[in-house]
């Protein structure tokens, strides 16, 4: 499975990990959870981190998996500044659309 | 010293960043143009866009090329000034050393010659004394390309990121390395700055004042890429120490040098000189087949990138094959030399050692030899993102002081600001006129290149010069009109480089997308695109904000000096 599996299938999966990795770790932050669901601030920042870093993880994964080592920690330490990139241009100008990608049990009050 | 150590840091930001801000865009620019310089080839030289071709057959086709080639007469007349005595005929010189390069992404090679010449030099430490011919083949007749046209993303856009294409000594090589140098210093000075790391990193507010904003976008984008900008600045520096500033060796250590090199010779075996006794060559394309064998045994298969012969014609003559980079960020040439006369394997390059293969793994992920379409695109955003830091970083600080400025009559932000119109606008100009005149020139003017060239540094010239001459507001503490105005002419130059390829040469973008694909061809047209589009939208935002700076007089007290 693993070897039939194309590389592109692999980078894409990488992308979106990285994505829901930054966005999360942006909803971590005070100011751009306000942005997104307005109120106080976020309730559970811890979870969100702990999901966060775990995201970005899973997206190195997934590189190794579609290139040999050396290749692909270069491919995910380039993927990180254009997840950023894209979160953060979300945030600035749709900042809903953030929403959809935070599972309730993230956002939900306690 | 400055009253602590953080407005230091900013001090030292500030000022170096701001000199050498300007070279640092070129760098960054003209890098990430490079990371497609290949593809930039095929679009300003028509007759090669073709699919990329393995190394073709040297005895059946190169050979024959070979035989025809000649010395350039270029390096003929440079070469007279250095001898003693006339030169003699160009046929009658014997062709010592021949070479052939081509990648994963060249249709076309480069080849050359190096042709014996009798003469003694004048200088006594001048050496090994030849004349050189060089060409490029097109795999397909076997014949060279016609001379004249200038490959504008090898040729230009590429050296112009290491050297500025400024021949004059090394002043290039060593102004871009000091600005790589200066790029280390401001990333490490930007973080010591910087108060909100991690609470700003996916900050930005246009909304807010343009003092703020710009701000923003210069931390954002400096921090998110921070690695990236780290990186290349590093690996940039050391190639440039290890090609440029290290190798004093061979200039004026000679003797050292020469003694090395004939220890070097004894150890592998190939031979430093001639023997002296005629010997025909065997046959290279077996060669080929050997080395491509012994690599796939390695568990490194792949296709030959750079085929050289040494001593040709000679009993000692050697073959060197070396890999093209392909599977891997390293660029292992890991070559396999041949005895020329009998076709056996004189060395197999041993695999690196452990520092060697550090050090190849930092200069081969800036050289980018690896083929990885979703990574160089990655680079290319990354190099995009450093330029937009930097150009950011020019806009505020003339933000940040163009009040006080227009207050005590100092003229500092006005100059700072002409510059970086012409740094920012108008380098992307030069870059988008050049190929706007390789699609207008005619093809068969001789020096198209030199005609290109001129277009280049004319286009830049021109918009300093405008930039200069509508720089007046910036005095009143306003938005220089230049930018405006400098986007509109981009925009207009960004649509008509697509529309005239599409006109002089067929391939328009439904050509090059749907009828018959050609990405190199279709991506550029499509940027191109992407940058008139981006270039409107810009002029558009200006001529906005320019008004409502009309609306709200500016004054002193209402200034938000911010966080340096």
């Amino acid at each position: 499975m693993v070897l039939i599996m194309d590389k592109m299938i692999w980078l894409a999966l990488a992308l979106c990990a990285a994505v829901f990795g930054m966005v999360w770790l942006s909803l971590s932050l005070n100011n751009h959870w306000k942005q997104v669901f307005a109120g106080q601030g976020t309730p559970h920042q811890r979870r969100l981190r702990t999901f966060g870093w775990g995201a970005l993880l899973c997206s190195a994964l997934f590189c190794v998996l579609a290139d040999n080592l050396s290749m692909a920690a270069l491919v995910w330490i380039m993927l990180l500044p254009l997840s950023a990139v894209l979160v953060s241009s979300t945030l600035t100008w749709r900042p809903h659309w953030l929403k959809i990608l935070c599972p309730p049990f993230m956002h939900a009050r306690p | 010293m400055l009253a602590n150590f953080r407005l230091t840091m900013t001090w030292i930001h500030t000022w170096f960043g701001l000199v050498l801000g300007y070279v640092l865009m070129a760098c960054f620019f003209f890098g990430s143009l490079a990371v497609f310089d290949r593809e930039i080839d095929r679009w300003a030289i028509p007759d090669t866009r073709f699919a990329p071709q393995p190394m073709p057959s040297y005895d059946n086709m190169m050979r024959f090329m070979f035989e025809d080639m000649l010395p350039h007469p270029s390096d003929m007349a440079a070469t007279a000034n250095r001898v003693k005595g006339a030169l003699p005929a160009p046929e009658a010189m014997p062709m010592q050393t021949l070479y052939a390069f081509t990648t994963h992404r060249d249709p076309v090679l480069r080849v050359g010659a190096e042709f014996g010449i009798p003469n003694e030099p004048l200088n006594g430490s001048d050496e090994h004394e030849h004349v050189h011919g060089w060409g490029t083949l097109d795999p397909r007749s076997g014949k060279l390309l016609a001379e004249g046209s200038l490959r504008i993303g090898s040729e230009w856009f590429y050296p112009l990121h290491y050297n500025l294409n400024l021949h004059w000594g090394l002043v290039g090589y060593f102004l871009v390395g000091l600005a790589g140098f200066i790029m280390m210093v401001a990333l490490v000075t930007g973080v010591i700055m910087h108060r909100k790391i991690f609470r700003e990193f996916f900050t930005f507010r246009p909304a807010k004042k343009t003092q703020r904003s710009t701000l923003d976008l210069h931390n954002m984008t400096g921090v998110i890429a921070l690695p990236f900008h780290f990186f290349f600045a590093f690996t940039g520096v050391l190639i440039f120490a290890a090609s440029i500033f290290y190798p004093v060796s061979g200039f004026y250590l000679t003797k050292l040098h020469d003694h090395h090199e004939a220890i070097e010779s004894q150890r592998t075996g190939l031979p430093l000189k001639p023997a002296g006794i005629a010997a025909p060559l065997a046959s290279v394309d077996a060669m080929m087949e050997e080395a491509k064998r012994i690599w796939a045994a390695r568990d490194m298969a792949g296709e030959v990138g750079y085929l050289r012969v040494e001593h040709l014609g000679d009993r000692n003559s050697y073959v060197s094959i070396y890999r093209a980079g392909s599977d891997r960020v390293i660029y292992e040439g890991t070559g396999i030399h041949f005895n020329g006369s009998t076709g056996a394997v004189i060395l197999e390059d041993p695999p690196a050692s452990t520092v060697g293969n550090i050090s190849s793994y930092l200069m081969s992920l800036h050289l980018q030899h690896f083929e990885h379409w979703p990574l160089r695109w990655l680079y290319v955003l990354g190099g995009l993102l450093g330029c937009v830091c930097i150009a950011t970083g020019f806009i505020f600080f003339v933000e940040k002081r163009k009040r006080r400025h227009a207050e005590y009559n100092n003229y500092g932000c006005r100059v700072v600001d002409a510059l970086a119109v012409t740094a920012v606008t108008g380098m992307v100009i030069a870059a988008v006129a050049m190929l706007v005149a390789n699609r207008l020139l005619p093809v068969d003017i001789a020096d198209k290149g030199q005609w290109e060239v001129r277009v280049f540094w004319g286009a830049w010239g021109l918009a300093l010069v405008h930039a200069a001459l509508r720089s007046g507001p910036v005095a009143n503490a306003r938005i220089n009109p230049a930018w405006k105005e400098q986007c509109l002419v981009l925009a207009a130059l960004a649509v008509a480089a697509p529309v005239l390829n599409g006109w002089t040469t067929g391939d328009h973008l439904i050509q090059t997308l749907f009828v018959e694909p050609f990405w190199p061809v279709a991506g550029l047209d499509l940027c191109l695109l992407g940058c008139a589009a981006v270039s409107l939208w810009a002029a558009r935002k200006l001529s906005l904000a320019d008004q409502s700076e009309l609306r709200v007089k500016p004054t002193l007290e209402g200034v938000d000096y911010g966080r340096g």
